[in-house]
């Protein structure tokens, strides 16, 4: 019997997303103490992590894979 | 032919059976007590275990423990050799099979071709679903995620390139909608992954881990998170009583926040939302009623047919994994989801655990429900 599930690309989906909510967060409540350089640098990290996000999920990178039988290669 | 590994303390039967199924054109690992045997099994990872239960230091319930206990060998067919008298706790012991000593030639043969048999038809069955799945999951995730994904770099792409223009405000708001969408994302992230992970366990028949004790604020927090998250906090209207859910406390909040987003999403503002629990007879039951545009007959009975990813019912309401996920979860802990709804009047979403173990006051709902 299939005993395991993998989810391949769990690490870089969480680690953009916290990028987005961190540095959307940050903008939310800061946005009047940034300087523009730094606006912008905000922004571009977020839509960097999102475009990332959007490629794994066009690359069907984030999803389920079973681990074969015991006993047998995962080759 | 197949890998074995038979573990018995007495040389003489553990030759001949060894022998036995050697001359079947069986491969065999011989193990002259319990801790070798866990050591060989782990070793050689062979297709099924055949194991005495009565020997010194590790004895056979303690070799299908730590067997079922280790990720890795947790679905390995185990037959036990007993006698007649253990036999109950040799069942009560989640061993596949049994054979009586004296076990005969035959038998011994049968036993195992009929294991192997059924572990490769059950093996078979596993990954023709576990395929489905990933097909769906990979078919519906870009879907799911696009909405909120095109937020997110649309917005994130006009602050780059013209934040200059923007006052503070627009910042401001713009800033929040990024965050409101990323939310999103991330928890329909964590419900596939936990959805997958329910799917696993059920297919593969892995321990129960969900179990566990939760109470009241495993139920106010989420519903009031769900409110939160909608603005309409003046909306909610708790009864929660002190009862306890023979569930662990993360899989409840899930299920309430799941149940009442949904009813927050598809009911106006204006309109309460009502969050209780309750002891109804031997049961704990949850229920979350919303007076918000209701489902048609038709759409429940969808709703309360799917088990797989399926796009075309997700689609109809955008209700996406949520209450997929619900019904796994109760599902795995023994409960019962229960919806009612009409079309323009409301849905009532209930969820029912009876284990006996259930424990809190009782009251009117009897009748209600």
């Amino acid at each position: 019997m299939t005993r395991i599930l993998v989810i391949d690309d769990e690490e870089p989906v969480r680690t953009a997303l916290t990028m987005i909510i961190g540095s959307a967060g940050l903008l939310q409540q800061f946005h009047r103490t940034f300087g523009s350089d730094e606006i912008e640098l905000l922004a571009a990290g977020i839509l960097e992590a999102a475009l990332s996000i959007h490629r794994m999920a066009e690359d069907h990178g984030l999803h389920a894979e079973p681990v074969p039988p015991f006993g047998e290669s995962r080759s | 032919m197949a890998r074995l590994v038979l573990i018995d303390d007495e040389a003489g039967l553990r030759n001949v059976l060894g022998e036995i199924l050697a001359s079947a054109g069986h491969e065999v690992v011989l193990a002259a007590d319990g801790a070798d045997g866990l050591a060989a099994v782990r070793r050689e990872r062979p297709d099924i275990v055949v194991c005495d239960i009565n020997m010194p230091g590790l004895d056979g319930y303690g070799v299908l423990r730590a067997i079922r206990a280790d990720p890795e060998t947790a679905s390995l067919p185990f037959v036990f050799l007993t006698s007649e008298a253990a036999v109950r706790a040799g069942m009560l012991s989640g061993a596949d099979d049994y054979l009586m000593k004296p076990v005969a030639g035959d038998d011994l043969l049968a036993a195992i071709e009929a294991r192997l048999v059924r572990g490769a038809a059950a093996r078979s069955e596993a990954q023709r679903r576990l395929g489905e799945m990933r097909r769906a999951v990979a078919a519906l995730l870009p879907h799911e995620l696009r909405t909120p994904l095109t937020v997110i770099i649309g917005t994130a792409g006009l602050l780059q390139e013209f934040h200059r223009e923007f006052g503070p405000e627009e910042i401001q708001a713009m800033a929040g909608g990024m965050l409101k969408a990323a939310n999103r994302l991330h928890r329909m992230a964590e419900n596939y992954i936990l959805y997958a992970d329910l799917e696993l366990r059920r297919l593969s028949g892995l321990g129960e881990p969900m179990g566990g004790s939760s109470g009241p604020e495993e139920v106010r927090a989420p519903a009031k998170e769900a409110a939160r998250q909608d603005e309409r906090l003046d909306d909610l209207e708790l009864d929660v009583a002190e009862v306890g859910v023979p569930i662990a406390s993360a899989y409840l909040r899930k299920i309430v926040l799941e149940i009442a987003d949904n009813a927050f999403k598809f009911s106006n503002r204006g309109r309460p939302v009502k969050v209780s629990l309750r002891t109804v007879g031997g049961s704990a039951v949850l229920e979350i009623a919303d007076h918000g545009t209701g489902m048609s007959a038709d759409q429940v009975q969808r709703v309360g047919a799917f088990q797989q990813f399926d796009r075309g019912r997700f689609e109809q309401r955008g209700s996406g994994v949520g209450l997929a996920l619900v019904r796994s979860i109760a599902e795995a802990t023994g409960g019962v989801v229960e919806i009612d709804s009409r079309l323009a009047e409301g849905t009532t979403v209930r969820v029912r655990w009876s284990d006996g173990r259930i424990r809190g006051e009782r009251n009117s709902l009897d009748s209600a429900c």
